[in-house]
């Protein structure tokens, strides 16, 4: 793991919205209702597409994605060049904005974007992850679930799986017991994130932002949910392993422990994230990651008065052996 | 021998809106800006704005003293003719690099290398992804970068000349002696060419991404910028000594922009609090000469004659400075 520098406090908010093609319409209204709010914020909103509803308040960028690789042909560490381009665009100005919201097509990787706002030199200096919002259909994966087609894409299931807020479009369409279905397949996808649904509950704007939701101990729920999910050939689906111990934990065995997981899964880890109390720290260390990006910094940067000695780290990727994860976290227990 | 005696602030000009791209357009200076405008600094400190498209912010930039060539994200693209003629043409997508050879102008576009010849152009796909930066090379030959690496184009021709696979291109510069091209890739590496060859030799091991590149005017050395250091690595006809280049320490915030004199081996640096370094390679220990602009510098670009140096900043400031040249006494 590398220490990061990050100016955490000063940086400005990066909301990612990914999803059906729903999360267009989700990242404009949300855009314009910052803007108009009764404490007006000037939003940026990074998009492919034009903004369905335009309001000349909001800056919105229209580019072609452009995903550039540090290795040939190596996925693991993918970065975003029109995101990096267009964060400077809307920050280093006479007029900066307040807030980044990045639309991300549901043709497009989502952990490609979120490596790129934890990695990239330039945004690590201007921006901070704030969290992710993913929408899905409730009527397509109701449709889905019923005929046994596959639950959802490979690219859909990434972007549920390390979602902090599910937004559940049109579950007004759909019983009682479809719409159960669908939020349980959600949250056998998800474990960190609140699931909603608009249609049956107006969603709050303030439960949308500054969720701070990638840094320091994660949300995530106690144990995964077991609804069988349907996935295509060659698809899989990402699970989310929760390791966490009460006590200091050893720092050289830690280190080892950060660096066997990203050794042994890399290009598979869609996210990591927690906060470890290690010997010789008086506070407990942060770290997060995507792929085989990861940085840590002193929870005491965000939570000064924190003191704990429980560490609790969550791993969300494909193919993980969770036994063997949880047990060789525990192992990196002090003497 | 380059030391710099002097450098001073001739004016402070505001811009219409910060300036990524600066040029020189024969003796003039020229920014473009976020707004989309492009506009000349006259030798007064007023500004003359340029036919091109507005609306969309300028992406691409370059000049020589018979064409100014200007690129949008929004796939606008403007050729102006030392005579004030000027033609302007739309192309599929946002457009990533500009470069002038000769009479011609090109365009990086999408995967598309465009050539434009007064009021007519043809765009060719390169099949390296799409392109992020374009350096004329030597003669007609410019190397073009994108996704999958770099290739070859002779512009007079309008045809490749070679492609190599690489990891993504972010930079590029060339030896003023038109003998190697130096492309940084997004993984941390520095590859050196020979124009038209498919050859290329790596430096490797530097600890962070760089993020631009130079060539000294007297092409003794390449400049290479990654977070708040630079680094020189010295270069011979056989191409650049490895492993020990020259580290010039002296910003304490990362460098954002960086141009080399084109007549005294001197390069500027500018970084993300608006400090202006001017560095003599043969002074290793600190800084010839500093200026302060306030903001992260955005773009930085000397003159012709080594003479005038224009530094634009995020808050829209524009420094014009005047440079004089020294010597070791």
């Amino acid at each position: 793991m590398t220490d990061s520098d990050r100016p955490t406090q000063a940086a400005v908010r990066v909301t990612v919205v990914a999803g059906s093609p729903e999360a267009t319409l989700l990242a404009a209204r949300l855009a314009n209702g910052l803007a108009g709010s009764a404490s007006p914020e000037r939003i940026g909103v990074i998009a492919e597409v034009p903004s369905p509803e335009p309001e000349p308040s909001v800056s919105w960028i229209t580019m072609t994605a452009i995903e550039g690789e540090r290795t040939e042909g190596c996925a693991c560490c993918r970065s975003r060049l029109d995101v990096v381009d267009a964060v400077r665009l809307l920050l280093e100005r006479p007029r900066p904005v307040d807030r980044i919201i990045v639309l991300v097509d549901p043709t497009r990787d989502v952990s490609t974007v979120n490596q790129t706002i934890l990695s990239d030199p330039d945004l690590q200096r201007l921006v901070e992850l704030d969290a992710v919002i993913s929408s899905v259909d409730a009527v397509a994966m109701s449709t889905r679930l019923a005929v046994e087609l596959p639950v959802a894409g490979a690219l859909e299931l990434q972007r549920l799986a390390v979602a902090d807020r599910i937004l559940v479009s049109r579950a007004d369409e759909l019983t009682n017991d479809a719409l159960g279905r669908v939020m349980r397949s959600v949250r056998t996808v998800n474990r960190f994130g609140i699931i909603a649904a608009p249609a049956l509950l107006p969603v709050d704007m303030g439960m949308l932002v500054d969720l701070h939701a990638w840094h320091g101990v994660p949300m995530i729920g106690p144990a995964n949910a077991r609804e069988p999910l349907h996935v295509g050939p060659g698809d899989d689906v990402p699970m989310t392993v929760r390791c966490e111990v009460e006590g200091l934990l050893d720092p050289e065995a830690i280190d080892a422990w950060f660096d066997r997981l990203i050794g042994q899964y890399g290009a598979r880890l869609l996210r990591l994230q927690g906060a470890v109390a290690v010997v010789g720290e008086p506070h407990r260390v942060c770290c997060q990651g995507v792929r085989s990006y990861a940085s840590s910094h002193s929870e005491a940067e965000h939570l000064p008065r924190e003191r704990s000695t429980h560490s609790l780290v969550a791993v969300v990727g494909y193919g993980l052996d969770a036994l063997s994860l949880r047990s060789s976290f525990l192992s990196a227990l002090a003497d | 021998m380059q030391l710099l005696s002097d450098i001073r602030v001739v004016h402070r000009v505001a811009l219409p809106d910060a300036a990524r791209h600066l040029a020189w357009f024969g003796a003039t200076g020229v920014a473009g800006c976020d707004d989309g405008s492009t506009v000349a600094i006259n030798g007064d400190g007023s500004l003359q704005r340029l036919p091109h498209p507005a609306g969309s912010p300028i992406t691409a930039l370059a000049g020589t003293s018979e064409l100014l060539a200007v690129g949008a994200l929004d796939g606008s693209a403007t050729v102006i003719g030392g005579n004030g003629s000027a033609a302007s043409f739309r192309l599929g997508t946002g457009v990533r690099g500009a470069a002038v050879v000769g009479e011609r102008a090109v365009f990086a576009a999408g995967d598309h290398l465009c050539v434009a010849l007064g009021t007519s152009h043809e765009a060719v796909p390169l099949g390296i992804g799409t392109l992020t930066t374009v350096t004329r090379a030597d003669g007609n030959l410019v190397m073009a970068g994108g996704v999958h690496g770099i290739a070859w184009f002779d512009v007079a021709m309008v045809a490749h000349d070679g492609r190599i696979d690489l990891p993504t291109i972010v930079g590029a510069s060339t030896d003023p002696l038109h003998r190697f091209v130096a492309a940084g890739d997004l993984g941390g590496s520095v590859h050196v060419l020979r124009p038209g060859h498919d050859d290329a030799s790596e430096l490797s091991g530097y600890p962070d991404r760089v993020a631009l590149l130079a060539w000294l005017a007297t092409g003794s050395g390449l400049c290479a910028t990654a977070d708040d250091e630079l680094t020189v690595w010295r270069a011979t006809s056989d191409g650049l000594d490895e492993p020990e280049p020259v580290r010039l320490v002296a910003h304490d915030r990362p460098i954002t922009a960086m141009a080399a004199s084109p007549t005294a081996d001197l390069v500027a640096t500018g970084d993300a609090v608006g400090t202006v370094f001017v560095w003599s390679p043969l002074r290793v220990d600190a800084p010839v000469a500093q200026v302060q602009s306030c903001g992260v510098v955005l773009a930085i670009a000397w003159s012709p004659t080594g003479r005038e140096l224009l530094i634009s900043s995020a808050t829209g400031d524009l420094l014009h400075c005047s440079a004089t040249p020294g010597s070791i006494v």
